[in-house]
């Protein structure tokens, strides 16, 4: 797969809840990355198997479902490994922020 | 201005690639869980997210595209040396239908952009050749294009069936 800071950035926020499941706005404000860029990584973790998503019913009547994202057990292994293999040259990881 | 902000957006849905669609869809669902000050970018990221998976399923395919343009050009290098239109369409069916046949999968991309290669090709050159009077004879082996990649189209899909695969 390739490297991309935002790309280490998401591992990196997954890998610190590898339980949670996390919706695309709330990984939007984690992260501080806009949703043009964050749709088509989550497109690409999920097709190589790293990440599983699964539709969230609303509690609200008429909001339509919710795609939440977590992280496999095989990606979570994988995105550790790709994150300590070599880090992005001249950058420092971006702080993630806390839930509001 | 919610109701046909989101009714567009949903028909971007439906008209994105099979292999992109499940991911605009949760974008598009997302939006609606979004606050108000963030929701112009989100829905400008949503159609800019379209383009991209719509581009990219369209020009994924340099061959095909290639042999589009070099076919193209010589029919439509035909067109413009011969006084006689018919080498033309023979050439654009027989082209139209080996795209469409070599691969079937939205062939209408090569019916629609095939004749467009003749009126791109006269207007870089210059030459107009015989539709110097009626600039819009260029655009006459639509009908060609379009009867050639019928017929490629259901050759392409009858060869790629099951069965034909199994035999």
């Amino acid at each position: 797969m390739r490297r991309s800071a935002q790309l280490i950035d998401l591992l990196r926020l997954f890998l610190a809840r590898p339980s949670d499941w996390l919706h695309g706005y709330d990984i939007t404000n984690r992260l501080g990355i806009s949703a043009g860029t964050l749709y088509p990584l989550l497109a690409r973790v999920e097709r190589e198997g790293w990440f599983e998503a699964r539709w969230e019913e609303s509690t609200t009547r008429g909001r339509p479902p919710r795609r939440c994202y977590r992280l496999t057990s095989t990606g979570a292994r994988l995105a550790a490994q790709f994150i300590a293999e070599r880090p992005i040259a001249g950058r420092r990881a971006a702080p993630l922020r806390t839930e509001s | 201005m919610k109701v046909p902000t989101q009714g567009l957006l949903r028909l971007l849905t439906v008209m994105t690639p099979v292999e992109a669609r499940v991911h605009l869809a949760s974008m598009m669902n997302e939006i609606e869980y979004v606050p108000d000050r963030d929701r112009t970018a989100w829905r400008l990221a949503a159609v800019a997210t379209w383009l991209r998976a719509v581009f990219g399923a369209l020009t994924a395919n340099r061959v095909a595209w290639s042999a589009l343009v070099a076919g193209g050009a010589l029919a439509g290098g035909l067109d413009v040396r011969l006084a006689t239109r018919l080498p033309y369409v023979v050439a654009m069916m027989l082209f139209s239908a080996a795209l469409c046949a070599q691969w079937p999968v939205r062939s209408w991309r090569w019916i629609v952009t095939l004749p467009l290669v003749l009126p791109v090709q006269v207007w870089l050159t210059g030459n107009w050749g015989p539709y110097q009077f009626d600039r819009l004879d260029a655009f006459y082996g639509i009908v060609p294009a379009l009867a050639g990649g019928w017929f490629g189209g259901w050759v392409g899909r009858r060869e790629r069936r099951p069965h034909a695969i199994a035999e």
